[in-house]
């Protein structure tokens, strides 16, 4: 599965404001406005258990802040872009600046491991992590993505 | 569905293989370790002694790794490693495939 199969303009924010990893994931899941604010509650308590296991900042300024849940069906993600930075815990202890959220109905678990292989695969690449850092706007976003996906 | 039975001699690129049948969509993955016949023969039985030269440069240890997709995924796996792990494609890596059907 590919990061376009779920992503669209709507799911990206090239400025995201919040700082904080609780605020960063706050403004990621309200761009996943086709799921209701119960369910969102519901994701987000899953997301930060998730981080608290171990950060989903993976190094070299990404953050792919995840999880399983019974609560939406199919597989959703959004992408932000930072550029202040966003204290994420990471591995590197470095700041992110390139977040993608993605959430997936447990039932969807292969389909949900290949979109986090993929992520981790394509964000592996210094040269387009920089040109995301300084997109001008969500259809830049999406054209970097194209060329790599 | 496929069955798919890996020889990974360079072991050293288990995870950038792992990775790529993850993000391939192949499930039901094990890990198995493996030990060339060769260097066995060579070590146990005194007439194949001579025989060590052949597995000269590698540890006469592998990685075995089966795993199951629905539909083939091969092509798609070719395409992660020549991203990820290109010379794999070249050797240090064998790939047997199965179309088998689940029984239980």
């Amino acid at each position: 599965m590919k990061i376009l199969d779920v992503l669209d303009e709507r799911h990206i924010e090239i400025n995201l404001k919040n700082t904080t990893k609780e605020g960063v994931i706050d403004e990621l899941l309200m761009l996943l406005k086709e799921i209701p604010e119960k369910e969102r509650v519901i994701i987000r308590r899953e997301v930060m258990e998730r981080e608290a296991i171990k950060s989903t900042g993976i190094g070299h300024g990404i953050g792919v802040p995840h999880t399983e849940t019974d609560s939406i069906e199919g597989i959703h993600a959004a992408l932000g872009i930072s550029k202040k930075g966003v204290d994420f815990l990471s591995l590197d202890g470095e700041p992110v600046y390139i977040l993608i959220l993605v959430v997936a109905n447990r039932k969807l678990n292969l389909k949900y491991l290949s979109l986090l292989a993929h992520v981790a695969r394509i964000l592996s690449k210094e040269k387009i992590v920089e040109r995301l850092k300084n997109a001008n706007s969500p259809n830049e976003v999406m054209e970097i993505l194209k060329e790599v996906d | 569905m496929i069955f798919y039975i890996f020889i990974l001699e360079k072991e050293e690129y288990l995870d950038d293989l792992l990775e790529g049948m993850i993000e391939a969509e192949i499930e039901g993955i094990s890990i198995i370790d493996g030990t060339e016949a060769k260097k066995v023969l060579a070590e146990d039985i005194p007439i194949f002694a001579g025989i060590i030269h052949a597995i000269e440069g590698q540890r006469g240890k592998h990685k075995v790794i089966l795993g199951v997709s629905e539909n083939d995924t091969i092509e798609d796996l070719k395409k992660i490693l020549n991203d990820i792990a290109p010379c794999l494609l070249n050797s240090g890596l064998r790939v047997y495939k199965f179309r088998v059907e689940q029984d239980i």
